[in-house]
């Protein structure tokens, strides 16, 4: 029977979608905990029509009544406001657009009290720095988990040289903090910036304000966990380090939600999420700024701008399934009617799996790595049905600006 | 002479659109309507700048262009993704008055200042410049305020005046869309290093933003877009507070 | 009666679009004249002014105009670079003879103000004829570089950087004006108006 997929699971057959720039390569949404190198990704759907799930999901919300939504919404803060001076619905991020949109509007619109949290990025970028102090200077408090960075290094590390993802340790946090410090602080309602299923995660997520509870664990015990392609256990016993420490990394035991009642929303459900608009917001409303360029691998300078780790991150989702930064963001672009599928590609074309020059030096060093040894790791997950080796160097075989046939 | 008071289009053809530090495309409207519409209000002149051709790296779109010109019978510049001899040509049959130039000729070929002002004239060739703070001095942007060139703003505006610029279009990555007031040093600094008229942009919040800028800097005119075209002010309001400071006549 | 404007199209500069619009916006009929061979169907002509005095010339050269403008007795009118290529010599690149209809010469503006000299200015009328009629107050789009010397064919001057240079002239068909009538507003389009509204010699 002829092989249909390649590594990671992956379709052998490269193809792209009619209506943006994303390909059939693109993998939904982990379940970060447990993941491994040899797991097979279950990739971003495509219609027989040849249309992707996310560009589905962006005709589908063209129907939607935004005025029910923000009913919904409304019900919603009635029934978590608090009317006695303390905090009232937790809000996560790091001063990025969506989470300086997502505070304010519940405060100035909604009449909440919001507590904002941050799982820092391992590597801030100073744009990064800059607007966080200017999130705050919104007039928000704010709770910073600053991780044991000896711990953090090393998930960093190892997650980069087992699975190519260094990204993971963060995201990892980033999911896990807003849970369990609703649950620590006894403010049931967690409020996210944007919704993932925004970027092709399974289309019926997004019919759920909340976070699908597939992604905590009932019944999870350390003995489960892989974290960085490590089993948590060996965390333990091998390398010395603490449950207390870890446990930043696990997510939020099932029992402990229910106790606290924590609900966590995504305000991608409730109002209409269009990034350039959220963009538009955050500079009319806050002393928010964009990047002083073009962030390397893209054209945009407003989107994830905070964290050095997410140049490498998107250098890898390069190697591993021909994806880089600039498609994610022309995919989106795209998607909200801010640019053509063919302003896209020229884009893709120019930008895509840029080599990010700015930050390899720092995030080596951070990992412990020299530059080289980053090119040797990176041959790893290098996905063979994506890459040509041409005079030395490497080509995607089906690049989207080859005229490739849409499917 | 009084200082010019000028009405800019960004556009992303077919629509005009108002980025926030060069980034970001909300649409304003489509360039020939918000062109009468400044023409009405009395703009001393118009200028339209295609802001992504160079980033797209394709080809000048001719359509929004000959029809904003339709009717406008005040000075007409017209610049974005211009690479070549032939696109000034191209533009000045389209009814430009003047071209725009900026990224082609600080990354790839100066020399075209040189060539256009042999063959159009200087008055006709206009240098776009983008300027975004680097310590004591700004840095030249280009590809729509994201690229670095690595050049010195001062340095490039007296080069491009050498080699046969006649205008500058001064812009500031920093002040762009916010609504903040201009930069006013940069503006100084510009005019006061070249003998050719400068058009400063970039921050305009306020009739009193454009009076400040007149009275510290001296430009040869002032372009405003956002206050425009989120109609907080018209032109005959800018106009009439000028005058009665005394500003313009 | 015929009234036919023709605007002369010189190679690859010259802004022929904008002043075709406005001479129809004042009322005019327009030809786009590519050969001296259209001279006799227009009972006009308009020499437009986007670009430099040596490309232009040669331009005019090699389309064959030099000696039928000499000859054309209908009236002209000479719009920035066109007034300009109706002097002698033009000295801009070097020296460049020009049209020879005047006896005038270009030179580079030499004074206090930024150049070229870019916006809009009042002029002096100080000889005044048909074409300035009822413009003594109005003012115009300037965008030069260099200025036409001349003294005997002067129609208005116009104050700039603590210098004053010739902004209009006329001599016999001959009309020159330094300035854009057709980027000059409303003004602009009565100018053009007046220009249409001559008695043809």
């Amino acid at each position: 029977m002829e092989k249909k997929f390649g590594k990671y699971g992956l379709p052998l057959e490269v193809k792209f979608c009619k209506k943006c720039t994303m390909n059939n390569q693109r993998p939904s949404s982990t379940i970060e905990f447990k993941q491994t190198d040899e797991e097979n990704k279950k990739t971003l759907f495509f219609g027989k029509d040849g249309i992707c799930d996310a560009c589905k999901y962006a005709e589908m919300k063209k129907s939607i009544n935004w005025e029910d939504r923000n009913k919904e919404l409304e019900e919603l803060c009635d029934r978590f406001r608090r009317n006695d001076g303390r905090y009232d619905v937790v809000v996560p991020g790091s001063g990025g657009k969506d989470s300086v949109q997502a505070a304010h509007i519940l405060k100035y619109k909604y009449n909440m009290n919001p507590i904002l949290i941050t799982w820092p990025p391992a590597l801030y970028t100073s744009i990064g720095r800059r607007n966080f102090d200017a999130w705050l200077d919104g007039g928000f408090a704010n709770y910073t988990y600053h991780q044991n960075r000896k711990l953090h290094r090393f998930l960093t590390k190892n997650a980069f040289l087992n699975l190519g993802h260094p990204f993971q340790p963060f995201i990892l946090g980033q999911k896990n903090l807003a849970p369990r410090l609703s649950v620590l602080l006894d403010i049931p309602l967690v409020v996210f910036g944007e919704n993932e299923a925004e970027y092709g995660n399974a289309i019926e997520d997004n019919y759920k304000p909340t976070r699908d509870p597939k992604y905590y664990s009932a019944e999870l015990s350390i003995k489960n966990i892989i974290l960085a392609g490590i089993p948590a256990i060996d965390l333990v016993n091998d390398f010395g380090f603490k449950l207390s420490d870890l446990e930043a990394y696990f997510p939020v035991s099932a029992y402990d939600i229910e106790k606290t009642g924590t609900e966590v929303h995504y305000l991608g459900y409730y109002t209409k999420w269009h990034p350039q608009d959220v963009y538009y917001f955050s500079i009319e409303n806050s002393n928010f700024m964009p990047n002083d360029y073009r962030t390397e691998g893209s054209f945009s300078k407003y989107s994830s701008l905070d964290d050095k780790i997410d140049w490498l991150h998107y250098h890898t989702t390069m190697i591993k399934f021909g994806i880089g930064r600039a498609t994610y963001d022309s995919a989106q672009e795209i998607r909200n009617g801010d640019i053509t599928r063919d302003e896209g590609i020229a884009l893709i074309n120019r930008f895509d799996g840029e080599f990010p020059e700015k930050y390899i030096k720092d995030c080596c060093d951070y990992m412990n790595i020299t530059i080289q040894q980053y090119h040797d790791a990176i041959e790893k997950f290098r996905s063979p049905h994506l890459w040509n080796k041409v005079n030395g160097s490497f080509e995607l075989k089906n690049p989207i600006w080859k005229g490739l046939k849409v499917d | 002479m009084n200082t010019r008071i000028i009405a800019k289009l960004d556009v992303k053809p077919p629509y005009v659109v108002k980025p926030v530090h060069f980034e970001g495309l909300r649409k304003m409207g489509l360039p020939s309507d918000l062109a009468k519409k400044y023409y009405e209000q009395g703009a001393d002149e118009l200028f339209y700048i295609d802001i992504v051709s160079s980033l797209y790296q394709r080809e000048i779109l001719s359509e929004g262009i000959k029809k904003t010109a339709n009717e406008l019978f005040i000075p007409f510049a017209v610049g974005g993704g211009v690479r070549s001899i032939e696109d000034f040509s191209k533009l000045l049959h389209m009814g430009a008055d003047k071209v725009v130039i900026n990224t082609f000729a600080v990354q790839n070929d100066s020399n075209i200042i040189n060539q256009a002002a042999e063959v159009f004239g200087s008055q006709a060739v206009v240098i776009n410049i983008d300027a975004k703070k680097w310590q004591k001095n700004w840095e030249c942007y280009t590809d729509c305020g994201r690229i670095q060139s690595g050049r010195d703003v001062l340095e490039w505006a007296q080069e491009a005046e050498q080699r046969g610029a006649g205008e500058i279009l001064l812009q500031s990555v920093d002040c762009d869309g916010r609504k903040r007031g201009f930069d006013i040093d940069l503006a100084a600094r510009v005019v006061d290093s070249v003998g050719i008229p400068v058009v400063v942009s970039s921050g305009c919040g306020s009739s009193k933003d454009i009076s400040e800028l007149i009275e510290e800097a001296n430009p040869s005119g002032v372009a405003i877009a956002s206050l425009l075209h989120y109609d907080q002010t018209t032109i005959q309001d800018i106009k009439n507070y000028l005058r009665s400071n005394g500003v313009i006549k | 009666m015929s009234n036919i404007i023709g605007i002369i199209n010189y190679g690859i500069a010259g802004n022929i679009y904008s002043v075709k619009k406005a001479i129809e916006k004042a009322g005019g009929e327009t030809l786009i004249v590519n050969a001296a061979a259209d001279f006799k169907s227009v009972d006009k002509l308009v020499i437009p002014g986007v670009g430099s005095f040596k490309e232009s010339m040669k331009e005019l050269e090699n389309d064959g105009f030099i000696n039928p403008l000499k000859f054309f007795d209908k009236p002209i009118l000479g719009i920035c670079l066109g007034m300009q290529l109706l002097a002698k010599i033009g000295f801009e690149f070097g020296k460049t003879l020009g049209l020879d209809l005047l006896d005038a010469e270009v030179k580079p503006i030499l004074c206090d103000g930024k150049i070229p000299h870019m916006g809009f200015q009042k002029i002096q009328i100080v000889n005044s004829n048909e074409l300035l009629k009822g413009l003594e107050n109005e003012e115009f789009y300037f965008m030069h570089s260099f200025e036409m010397i001349n003294y005997t064919d002067i129609a208005a001057l116009t104050d700039y950087g603590n210098h004053s240079f010739v902004s209009s002239v006329k001599k016999n068909n001959i009309y020159g004006v330094q300035f854009h009538p057709e980027k000059s507003r409303q003004a602009g389009i009565k100018l053009l108006k007046n220009f249409i509204e001559l008695k043809n010699h």
